[in-house]
């Protein structure tokens, strides 16, 4: 051995301890990340999507060309094209009220869309509208009664054919064919609103659909539980990452106190080397080479530290609270990650003490 | 006392690389405890911290999210004598923007009486029917948004979306603020369920004139009795875990709630405890080794001491008392720096987990323990190096 084995093993120790607290972090952490990453590649299928070309429902304004092309589309089943006013006004005997309006171009797709339930009837005409449960019951509206409804300039009487309950925001809304557009002025088309065919893969039908519609319209996806859940996992990922900067912090400074330690501890041996006639590039690099060497055992050794200590914390946790069941799993991935990072903090942390050595040693200091 | 003589006589040089070893190893160890300390504190304040404050949940969910009650304990809670206001919630996962975020359905005027929030743009909206929404500061600065835009809010556990207008932002420095407030049947679309289900309700009682205890058993009561009656009013959609039977209805403190959920999770107050002293214990040795070299390096002034008829003890001593005043300042400037660092990490928005903000405060007990452990690790070094 060519330093002296105390400050070898204190070098060893003190390296190995601290990469034992990453090990320790990510192990435990991993199989609640693996569960999120679980989550996220589950294909969703049966979640509503919507297509728009602007920022919100009311300041949509869809290209007839993108309905023509989602219309046209494969992969897509039902499929329904809607206007949206958010400043329309429900005209009753005793004054006037905002509503949203809702146009839709086939109610009965709509209906099986959405899973509308109705209570009368799906509208017949323009001049008959479906009201959401809850608008009805907030405004007393009934089944057979004639309101008014106020767009800019225009209004109509209609019809209640329906109340319309869906568990949505339809639940508020007047819902009316899109015929009732016309005779209202509105000559615009705000959305689409489509489920895919049973059985088709979502994330390939999404990535077509992103290749074939112009870059304004986008196409927002309900119940992406993989998208939630990979954000989720993000979070926790950057958190942690960013957690491990003071852990290698403190690995660099402690390699280059352990260094100091070294150096200083095996002073005489390296006097020795020097007299037996080795250069100066030839000592620095033996004390380079053996700093390496005993990073990758400190490394190895607390990858093996983190994991079993870990592994024994669990344990006895799971003696003291039965119910709390902690799995550490060192993943093959984040222990290369956390190995390399390891031996290459350590290193370039035992640098400037060498390189400092290399500098006084050739003048005469420390040996 | 023949040691507090030797305080004049300056012959301890300490090294730069000392310092700054302690300095990184308290960044390390207070940085870690804040945060496991205000990470416990953010998810057991979830619901408020008021002692007076019960929460009625569904104890057979694994999430505080996932779980559903009937809407009709409304009816049996605003019965019971001493309950003073109480608040029907629904909380919902949903997608903004793309970003992962939660939105909190309440009745506005109830859920104001339990809970306080600043309102600091825009103003708080008169109806509960409105798709409005209310942004926790935090929220908005996240999305970007301010009162008056419009939001696309899309649920994650159930195929509704819903556009909401935003109000206010508001600031209630509780994780409140990473939230969505928006009205109950908004949440329970996003949610997925029928109007006949939310996810918790807070109650405040008064405890001059009843008891948690007496609560639940005015409660249990009730609900026995119609238990069954009215479980049809609406068909749940998939992803909803249905809570019928009134023997999963779990109710204790708010605290209580949270800490019912970390806990099953294995984050006590004891695993955060350990996991901060490990930090503590897994770079001791790094404080070791420097106090080590610091001794090595003055075994000459040392040897000098012990010739001058000084025992083994009093160098010690001595040597202990001399470092003391570095190691409370680089613990000190260790823990100013660790809370720099939080507040950084804080600022790019790295402190968020599971959508909801770290929120970080200074602990004096995290300084006082860095400051302690570091001197521990002085003396055994002190201890262990040879003087002289």
């Amino acid at each position: 051995m060519m330093l002296r084995r105390g400050e070898t093993l204190l070098y060893v120790f003190s390296t190995a301890l601290l990469v034992a607290l990453p090990v320790a972090t990510l192990s435990l952490s991993y199989p609640f990340r693996m569960y999120l990453e679980d989550l996220s590649s589950v294909e969703d299928t049966g979640g509503l999507y919507l297509v728009l070309q602007g920022s919100a429902l009311s300041d949509s304004i869809l290209d007839p060309g993108v309905v023509e092309v989602l219309r046209g589309f494969d992969h897509i089943g039902l499929i329904v094209v809607e206007g949206f006013v958010d400043d329309a006004i429900l005209s009753l005997g005793d004054g006037g009220y905002p509503i949203h309006l809702r146009f839709v171009d086939d109610l009965k797709s709509y209906s099986k869309l959405i899973d509308l339930r109705v209570e009368g009837r799906v509208p017949a005409c323009s001049s008959e509208v479906l009201v959401g449960v809850s608008l009805a019951r907030l405004y007393s509206i009934r089944v057979g009664d004639r309101v008014g409804i106020i767009l800019g300039s225009r209004s109509i009487d209609v019809y209640v054919s329906g109340l319309a309950r869906s568990n949505s925001q339809c639940d508020y809304e007047v819902i009316a064919p899109m015929g009732l557009a016309e005779i209202l002025g509105f000559d615009r088309l705000s959305m689409v609103e489509f489920r895919f065919k049973p059985g088709v893969g979502v994330d390939d039908a999404l990535l077509e659909l992103s290749r074939i519609l112009p870059l304004d319209v986008r196409v927002y996806g309900t119940r992406r539980i993989g998208e939630y859940v990979y954000g989720i996992g993000e979070q926790i990922a950057r958190f942690l990452y960013v957690w491990i900067i003071p852990v290698y912090i403190v690995l660099a400074v402690s390699s280059y106190i352990s260094s100091m330690s070294l150096i200083s501890g095996s002073a005489y041996e390296l006097s020795i080397i020097k007299d037996l006639g080795a250069g100066r590039a030839t000592v620095s690099l033996s004390i380079l080479v053996y700093v390496a060497l005993t990073s990758i055992i400190g490394s190895m050794l607390g990858l093996s530290i983190g994991l079993a200590g870990v592994q024994v914390a669990s344990r006895i946790i799971g003696w003291i609270h039965p119910s709390i069941s902690l799995t550490p799993i060192l993943n093959v991935y984040d222990a290369l990650i956390v190995f390399i990072l390891s031996v290459t903090v350590s290193i370039l942390g035992s640098m400037p003490h060498i390189l400092g050595w290399v500098r006084m040693g050739s003048m005469g200091g420390y040996v | 006392m023949r040691v507090f003589r030797l305080l004049g006589f300056r012959y301890l040089r300490v090294r730069a690389a000392i310092i700054v070893v302690v300095v990184s190893v308290s960044m390390l160890s207070t940085t870690t405890a804040t945060i496991l300390n205000g990470f416990y504190k953010c998810y057991t304040g979830y619901l408020g911290e008021a002692a007076d404050i019960v929460a009625l949940y569904d104890s057979g969910s694994s999430t505080p999210f996932t779980g559903l009650i009937p809407s009709r304990l409304a009816d049996y809670i605003s019965s019971i004598d001493g309950v003073l206001a109480f608040s029907m919630e629904v909380l919902a996962p949903c997608m903004i923007y793309d970003k992962p975020m939660i939105a909190r359905g309440v009745y506005m005027d109830d859920f104001l009486k339990l809970t306080s929030i600043d309102i600091i743009y825009g103003s708080i909206p008169s109806l509960d029917s409105y798709p409005y929404a209310l942004a926790g500061f935090r929220a908005a600065s996240r999305l970007g948004i301010r009162p008056g835009v419009k939001l696309l809010v899309l649920g994650v556990l159930s195929d509704r979306y819903c556009e909401v207008r935003v109000e206010a932002v508001y600031r209630s420095d509780t994780a409140l603020d990473d939230e969505l407030i928006v009205p109950i049947d908004v949440g329970r679309w996003l949610r997925g369920i029928g109007y006949d289900y939310a996810t918790l309700f807070r109650v405040r009682i008064d405890g001059s004139r009843l008891s948690l205890e007496g609560f639940t058993d005015r409660l249990a009561s009730m609900i026995g009795v119609v238990d069954g009656s009215d479980r049809s009013e609406s068909k749940p959609p998939r992803y909803t875990y249905i809570s019928t039977s009134i023997g999963s209805i779990g109710i204790s403190t708010i605290r209580g709630f949270m800490e019912r959920y970390i806990e099953s999770y294995g984050l006590t107050w004891w695993t955060i405890t350990l996991l901060s002293l490990s930090t503590i214990i897994f770079s001791s040795l790094t404080v070791i080794v420097a106090f080590k070299i610091l001794v090595e390096e003055h075994r000459f002034e040392l040897s000098i001491l012990r010739s001058l008829g000084l025992s083994m003890l009093d160098v010690r001593i001595d040597v202990f008392l001399k470092i003391m005043p570095y190691i409370v300042l680089s613990s000190l400037i260790g823990s100013i720096l660790a809370l720099a660092l939080v507040e950084l990490m804080e600022y790019y928005d790295t402190l968020r987990i599971l959508s909801y903000t770290v929120s970080v405060s200074f602990d004096p007990i995290i300084l006082l323990a860095s400051i302690v452990s570091n001197m521990i690790l002085a003396m055994i070094s002190i201890a262990w190096g040879r003087m002289g």
